[in-house]
């Protein structure tokens, strides 16, 4: 008979065996997954079955972050992880380090677990829905430098609103760290001031390739955007997780890029008729005070007030020629006398008698009126045309 | 875009001083010209993130 062991020495020596086997080291297992339990822990616990078998299997916490959907009972899985050997129950288990979807009904099921989930927080509320930008001048892209998806937006950008900006935030769109990289750039663009909108998506792919856009995480960083986000997830036939939460569902890359921009032919219209209004509103009011200033200057009460300009105007000027007049005679009338006058003095002068045929005596040339001469003095005799020096030669009274 | 709008609005109302009127076509012709040229200057521009040119592929 061999040894006898202790239970745990038992379990412990098969949890060896299992843990020490190359085969049970990584292994994949596909199943339905029941009796899923998740404890505050975070450590997920839950059976692994078939039509004929189950196992039972464990999820760490440390783990749970891997899973791109939230594992539910009833879904079609393949679990990946190792074998080995709980010891205190000597039950054999799944240690899963990441689980993925197999078949439709198990993508079904876990798109609609998070739908709901979502849905009951709100996420996907109305309310919560903000307006894109009538004119967007930065557009934020979250999306692969290589995908079809930019390719489509840049296309839509040149043709429909070339002056917009472009900032894209480059990630992974499919395998795994997709998840964690789309987020980041989504977070990266929100974190800007200069972005009027966000756009995250990529191109057309297969169910599984798409399968990321349905995550939680994903879903919850577009609800915490600040900025309005526009979801752009493959084909229009692929609805996905956040199609529900971001502010406006494109049905592609490129519908989300008309939905973003503005045609610049119309906004181009738009204003040349504000220009035209502009122009002919601030014409017709012209038009309007000039045609009410017309009608002020033909008033009753202007006229009177110009007609009484004009009546004194008149009588100003009467005054003014009544009083040249009056200056004018007085000038004139004296300028006569002054004429008179001159004509006497004229008249009075010694010339006008020498002109008679008088003579002017001087002595010592002085002009004698009443002087008596003696003979031998000299005297001068001034007649029209002559001085004549003269000798008294004889002496004698005149009779009178 | 929406301030010029407005001024249309207002223009369009009857009781605008000959004062207003003035103020508010000086405006709305700046920000025409603005807008115009806004739109009609810059040529697609595509960065990423870190403010480096992206090449279309």
């Amino acid at each position: 008979m061999a040894d006898i062991l202790s239970v745990t020495s038992l379990n412990l020596y098969v949890k060896n065996l299992l843990e020490n086997d190359k085969n049970l080291f990584d292994v994949a297992v596909e199943g339905e997954i029941s009796n899923f339990k998740k404890y505050p822990s975070g450590h997920c616990y839950f059976t692994l079955k078939d039509e004929k078998s189950a196992i039972k299997a464990v999820l760490f916490s440390s783990h749970v972050r891997s899973v791109t959907f939230v594992p539910d009972n009833g879904m079609k899985v393949i679990v990946r992880g190792k074998i080995s050997l709980y010891e205190r129950d000597g039950a054999y288990q799944l240690y899963a380090t990441n689980m993925f979807l197999s078949g439709a009904g198990s993508y079904r099921l876990a798109f609609e677990r998070t739908k709901n989930k979502l849905e009951k927080e709100g996420l996907f509320d109305q309310k919560y829905k903000k307006k894109l930008p009538e004119i967007p001048f930065k557009i934020g892209v979250a999306t692969s430098t290589k995908g079809a998806a930019l390719h489509d937006i840049i296309s839509v950008a040149k043709r429909r609103f070339p002056c917009v900006e472009i900032i894209l935030s480059p990630c992974l769109v499919q395998g795994d760290q997709a998840e964690t990289s789309i987020v980041d750039a989504i977070r990266a663009l929100d974190g800007r001031e200069d972005i009027d909108v966000i756009i995250i998506g990529r191109g057309g792919g297969s169910k599984e390739d798409l399968w990321v856009f349905n995550s939680e995480k994903i879903a919850r960083a577009a609800f915490a955007c600040r900025k309005p986000t526009i979801s752009a997830v493959g084909h229009e036939v692929d609805i996905s997780i956040l199609d529900f939460v971001c502010d406006v569902r494109a049905a592609t890359p490129t519908a989300a890029a008309e939905l973003a921009l503005p045609d610049i032919n119309s906004l181009n219209m738009l204003l040349a008729n504000m220009d035209k209004t502009l122009t002919n509103s601030v014409y017709n009011k012209m038009e309007r005070y000039k045609t009410k200033l017309k009608i002020i200057e033909n008033s009753h009460g202007f006229n009177t007030v110009k007609n009484k300009i004009l009546l004194n105007k008149a009588r100003l000027n009467q005054l003014e020629n009544d009083m040249k007049r009056d200056v004018d005679n007085k000038i004139s009338s004296a300028s006569h006398s002054v004429r008179a006058v001159t004509k006497l003095l004229e008249n009075l002068s010694p010339v006008n008698n020498l002109k008679k045929g008088y003579g002017l005596i001087y002595k010592d040339d002085i002009l004698v009126k009443d002087c008596d001469f003696t003979v031998g003095e000299t005297a001068k005799i001034v007649t029209l045309r002559q001085e004549l020096e003269c000798e008294i030669i004889k002496t004698m009274p005149r009779k009178v | 875009m929406d301030r010029l709008e407005e001024i249309t609005q207002i223009l369009s109302d009857n009781n605008v001083t000959l004062d207003e009127l003035l103020k508010l076509y000086a405006e709305g012709v700046k920000l025409l010209n603005y807008c115009n040229d806004k739109l009609n200057k810059a040529s697609l521009k595509i960065q990423d993130i870190e403010g480096n040119l992206v090449e279309e592929e």
